[in-house]
């Protein structure tokens, strides 16, 4: 009685609940706690209680005003009474909850953890990694019984292009205390095998909507931060994005939409070489076509062109023949120069020869006549003598003379020997023919 | 062009290099069929990729999986 005479009826606290549990009918209890500045020691601690008829409505008010459960861990403001019980001692009857100041805690707290994953350097970390090409080897860690992991490998297996992807779960509490310790487990674990996978991919699908508390822890985003492959996280809520959200690689909303995104990938990827083919082929036919054309027009135009320089050629020839007239006609002009200078040169040097020669002949001629005449006197003079010579030889002279000659048979009588008895003898004289007989 | 060591990302950039040749006009239409064939190549290759299945990454992932339920059936 002196309590509730010396304290104001209620009043507001602002608190950590260290514990929290609802029994059966619907009472909940707690542990209120405050720590020192430092956060590691406790300096003030009570318990605190919520009966079942006030709890029914601030739950429900608290979860759609802070869009989380209040849990053990959260910082509240609450409203309460100092209630003491003989058996029980002193307690907190909580009447009233100020969610909004839980949501500042929260976010105050998760922005200190941002800051201080950004300060040591890790904030982006994951986020610069590249998504492998064809991302088809998944590590998943996601509860086994979560509803979400059902409806990613669905997605994932069962889709319509047939594309392949191979899946290992790696399994891990995803709500409630222990969640944070086990899903660092789990991607430990993958981390040993790091080289089999493309990418993690943490999944969370049904259970508390609100309950994400270890998504906003810093030791997991600090694992996620550091992970040597890309981690993509489906965590299945719309509304706050969580720490590992904020860190992981890519974050998608939904489990479903993890698996959407890996066969977009693929998808994106087919829908390319796709592209490629198409443009490739477009491209090739069309250079084909602009060659074809080019040579179409070069058909056409070749015929004129052909003609046209046959002309310009037969134009160049003409022109050509006119040349070669005209420097055939100089050629001969020059030649027929050289020639009738050579002429004149051979007329005056054959007549300078022929003069010289006619003089020659006319000597040689005087010289021939002078020994003809020479000649001709000698011939001349021996005619004469011979002449007469043959005067004293003249048969008829001598026997002129006297003499006579007698043959004999015809033959003439040089022995009178060779005359027989009373032969007959012819003797030849001057005035005629003396015949005889031998005595 | 060796294929085997070559990476999907790879042979899509080598695909869009021969295309930007043909489409800058840079190609000439005695290389262009032996282009269009390399270029189709890689097409292929990267067709294949998208569908290939790893029967030895599936292997693998399968003797994990039966070695962790023996595991778990130790416990």
């Amino acid at each position: 009685m002196s309590l509730k005479n010396n304290l104001p009826s209620s009043f507001w606290v602002t608190a950590e609940i260290s514990e929290m549990k609802v029994n059966y009918s619907g009472h909940c209890y707690l542990e209120l706690i405050e720590k020192d500045t430092s956060g590691e020691s406790i300096k003030a601690k009570a318990r605190a209680t919520i009966w079942a008829s006030v709890y029914r409505m601030i739950e429900p008010y608290f979860e759609t005003a802070a869009r989380t459960k209040l849990a053990a861990g959260m910082k509240v403001m609450v409203k309460a009474s100092v209630e003491f019980h003989e058996l029980y001692g002193l307690s907190l009857n909580i009447t009233d909850i100020e969610p909004s100041y839980t949501v500042g805690e929260m976010a105050m707290k998760k922005q200190e953890i941002i800051n201080r994953l950004i300060a040591e350097g890790v904030f982006e970390m994951n986020k610069s990694l590249f998504l492998p090409d064809l991302p088809r080897r998944i590590a998943v860690v996601s509860s086994s019984t979560a509803a979400g992991l059902g409806d990613f490998m669905d997605q994932l297996t069962r889709n319509n292009f047939g594309y392949q992807f191979y899946v290992k779960l790696f399994p891990a509490v995803m709500q409630g205390a222990e969640a944070e310790q086990s899903i660092i487990a789990a991607l430990d674990a993958v981390f040993e095998q790091e080289t089999l996978f493309d990418l993690v991919v943490i999944i969370r699908g049904g259970g508390a909507q609100s309950d994400l508390n270890c998504f906003n822890s810093y030791w997991l985003a600090y694992h996620i931060c550091q992970f040597p492959i890309p981690v993509l996280t489906g965590i299945g809520h719309e509304q706050d994005e969580t720490i590992a959200d904020l860190v992981a690689h890519t974050r998608l909303k939904t489990p479903t939409a993890v698996a959407e995104f890996l066969i977009g990938i693929f998808r994106q990827a087919d829908q390319k070489i796709n592209d490629l083919s198409v443009t490739l082929a477009e491209l090739a036919t069309e250079l084909v076509e602009i060659e074809k054309n080019r040579f179409r027009t070069f058909m056409l135009s070749l015929k004129p062109a052909v003609r046209k320089y046959l002309a310009a050629s037969s134009g160049n020839l003409h022109v050509q023949g006119i040349h070669i007239k005209g420097f055939t006609k100089q050629m001969l002009l020059s030649e027929s120069g050289v020639v009738s200078r050579r002429g004149d040169r051979l007329n005056r040097l054959s007549r300078q020869l022929l003069l010289v020669s006619e003089h020659r002949i006319v000597l040689k001629s005087r010289q021939i006549q002078e020994i003809i005449r020479k000649y001709a006197d000698r011939q001349k003079h021996l005619l004469e003598l011979l002449e007469k010579k043959c005067m004293y030889l003249d048969p008829f002279l001598v026997l002129k003379r006297g003499y006579s000659v007698t043959y004999f048979a015809g033959k003439v009588v040089k022995d009178p020997q060779t005359v027989p008895e009373h032969g007959e003898l012819s003797t030849r004289l001057a005035e005629g023919i003396l015949k005889s007989k031998k005595i | 062009m060796n294929n085997t060591s070559m990476t999907y990302t790879e042979a899509v950039a080598a695909i869009e290099e021969i295309l930007q040749q043909i489409e800058t006009g840079e190609m000439d239409i005695d290389e262009l069929a032996e282009k269009v064939k390399q270029a189709s190549e890689l097409l292929k290759f990267c067709k294949g990729k998208l569908f290939q299945t790893e029967k030895e990454i599936e292997k693998i992932l399968k003797e994990m999986e039966n070695s962790d339920e023996g595991r778990k059936s130790d416990e």
